[in-house]
């Protein structure tokens, strides 16, 4: 039966957008050693230490305090660098006029032209009588079309390329981030640490020297709770840019999966066709275009070249034995279609979740602006008072 | 009335350092050893052109002499004209010489660079003018510093390879000429316009010569930084190439991790 040359349907699933994620909920999500919670707590606690032997109103304590206005300076900017960068990254894939989506298109189009229920529809009273020449004709759009869609196989080939290379740039990408949310996350441990030490230090305090309590509470206190905050979010929109890149990704290898479904549908049935060709009309159908085509796209879709070598076989099998080739060839041509369209649905959902991926990740970083321009007008500050401190993450 | 012995501390203090100096070695100014690639190799061209003037001089030297052997030849032997025409060629051979000496000597003696000068030249003579410039504010450098500097000639021929490649306009330009040829040249300037005698002396905490081995000390850090952040570009763009070839050509391509 001509169904046999049914290949498994693929399902091509878009990823749903990424949530928002809560500054609360953003502590904690990239695990910290607990060699380096223990060694993280030893420099708050020396920290702390050195901060209550100092007098209260010398420079030197202002001097502590400002390290605490500049905690995490370094690796706020460093993320907020880069959690952006999401935002330039252009769903260019799934656009439908450029790249992959503009070759699926034309793929599409030129396929349509070769669709045999449509051909073999009689047009003209002429193409009613003798039965041979319109087979005949129908075939040699084969011949005409070949150069067009090896034209197109290519560009989806290179279309493939640039959907792997970009995702290389992600996974790189991604690594860095990951960086730097170990290295913020370390700047949050330190600085939860320091909210609880310096509130014990200052209850302590109380009794002894009111003073020192009243300077810890409103000048250290303060703005290590601040900090805390612009570190926490900062983590979530770093966060959330690390989860949307994941989007992008899922999107490409998404995407990848279908060109190469498209490209093997597409050789499957142009080798149906020659054998239809054959079968029928006795007539020698040389696509020699497509191939040539046949050993690079082994290659080019490999994942797939298996199953179209396969494929291949039943093709010939069914053309020969089968009492209605036709149906054979309407049946790969059903195939591409099927394709086409799980792409096509497929571009609709990711679009859809790209789109709500930008606009909250977008909004996030809108507010966040806020905190890392707080960052930077410390820095300003800590040019002059940064000395190489307790609470750098180096050394 | 101030006297001497109300500096006890700080004379102490000064002889104690100049103690430890000498025993260390004694302060030895490696006044000849240019701190990186890029003054030395401005110092190579400068020698260059000094050996050509003098190539020169001494060819110009050599003509009236020859004009004066040509001269009595030229009266023992031919005549006047001989003469004339003889003369003539020499004055002329002469003129270029002197010429071509002061082209040459408008470029070449090896000018150390003004403060002024290194903020405002181009990006691609940056790095060798503030190496030169380095250089010569040795002298007038506290030993520990001395080491500083000789660590930032290396860090500015790193950086001045990552440099080469960019534009004169880069965005990154003007960071790297702000940092080196604006606040490294003010920090060393201030110090040395500190007296000698001060700069040992503590004043809010730390003292002239402290203060200017912590900034340099930073200042090589933000040059490592900038190196780095320079060079970020081609160790992703090596680190994307290798991870697309796993991808496209390695075992686990895509497909089986989509």
């Amino acid at each position: 039966m001509a169904t046999t040359t049914d290949t498994p349907t693929i399902t091509l699933t878009a990823p749903d957008p990424v949530p928002v994620v809560a500054p609360a909920q953003a502590a904690g999500l990239v695990p910290l050693s607990a060699e380096t919670g223990v060694k993280l707590d030893g420099k708050v606690q020396a920290f702390i230490a050195d901060l209550v032997a100092q007098d209260a109103a010398s420079p030197e304590f202002g001097q502590r305090v400002d390290q605490l206005t500049a905690m995490g300076r370094k690796e706020i900017a460093a993320a907020a660098g880069m959690s952006n960068r999401f935002l330039d990254r252009p769903a260019k894939a799934i656009d439908k006029d450029t790249g992959v989506g503009a070759s699926l298109l034309q793929l599409r189009r030129t396929v349509e032209d070769l669709d045999p229920s449509r051909a073999m529809r009689p047009r003209k009273l002429v193409d009613r009588l003798p039965f041979g020449n319109r087979m005949k004709r129908y075939f040699d759009g084969y011949v005409s079309a070949q150069g067009h869609i090896k034209g197109i196989l290519d560009t989806l080939a290179r279309g493939k390329d640039e959907l792997l290379m970009d995702n290389a740039a992600i996974d790189v990408e991604r690594a860095k981030l990951w960086e730097a949310m170990g290295a913020l996350e370390q700047m949050i441990h330190i600085a939860a640490n320091l909210d609880t030490g310096l509130e014990d230090k200052a209850a302590e305090l109380d009794h002894t020297d009111p003073a020192k309590a009243k300077a810890i509470r409103e000048s250290a206190l303060f703005y290590t709770r601040q900090r805390r905050q612009d570190l926490l979010t900062q983590m979530a929109v770093t966060v959330q840019g690390y989860l949307a890149l994941d989007l992008v990704k899922k999107n490409n290898v998404e995407l990848v999966k279908g060109v190469d479904r498209a490209s093997t549908t597409t050789v499957a049935a142009l080798r149906t066709a020659v054998t239809v060709a054959m079968a029928m009309t006795n007539q020698r159908l040389v696509l020699q275009q497509i191939t040539a085509l046949n050993d690079t796209t082994a290659k080019i879709i490999d994942s797939t070249g298996e199953l179209l070598k396969s494929q291949t076989a039943k093709i010939h099998e069914q053309a020969a034995a089968s009492t209605i080739p036709m149906e054979t060839l309407q049946r790969a041509f059903q195939n591409i279609y099927e394709t086409m369209d799980n792409i096509d649905t497929f571009k609709l959902k990711a679009l859809d979740a790209m789109k709500q991926t930008v606009e909250t990740l977008g909004g996030e970083v809108e507010k966040s602006r806020g905190y890392i321009a707080r960052a930077q007008g410390a820095s300003a500050q800590a040019v002059t008072h940064d000395a190489p401190g307790l609470l750098s993450l180096e050394g | 009335m101030s006297s001497p012995a109300q500096d006890s501390d700080a004379i102490l203090s000064a002889a104690r350092r100049s103690l430890v100096d000498q025993r260390a070695g004694g302060r030895r100014v490696p006044r000849g050893r240019p701190i990186g690639q890029r003054s030395a190799a401005l110092r190579r061209g400068g020698l260059k052109r000094k050996l050509a003037m003098l190539g020169l001089g001494l060819v110009a030297a050599g003509i009236p002499v020859v004009m004066l052997i040509f001269m009595l030849l030229s009266l023992l032997f031919g005549g006047l004209a001989v003469l004339l025409k003889g003369l003539l060629v020499g004055a002329l051979a002469f003129a270029g010489l002197v010429w071509l000496i002061k082209r040459i000597s408008a470029s070449t003696a090896l000018m150390v660079p003004t403060r002024e000068a290194l903020s405002k030249g181009s990006a691609a003579g940056l790095i060798g003018n503030v190496e030169l410039w380095l250089e010569a504010q040795r002298p007038q450098l506290p030993a520990p510093a001395l080491d500083l500097v000789g660590q930032l000639g290396g860090k500015l021929d790193l950086l001045a390879t990552q440099l080469d490649r960019l534009g004169e306009d880069a965005p990154a330009v003007a960071q790297v000429r702000a940092l080196v040829g604006e606040h490294l040249p003010e920090v060393v300037s201030a110090y040395t316009a500190i007296p000698a005698p001060l700069r040992g002396q503590k004043q809010g905490g730390s003292t002239p010569d402290e203060q200017l081995a912590q900034s340099l000390t930073r200042i090589g850090g933000e040059i490592d930084s900038v190196t780095r952040q320079l060079a970020e570009g081609a160790i992703d763009r090596l680190a994307i190439q290798t991870r697309f070839l796993d991808m496209k050509y390695g075992e686990g391509g895509v497909d089986q991790k989509g």
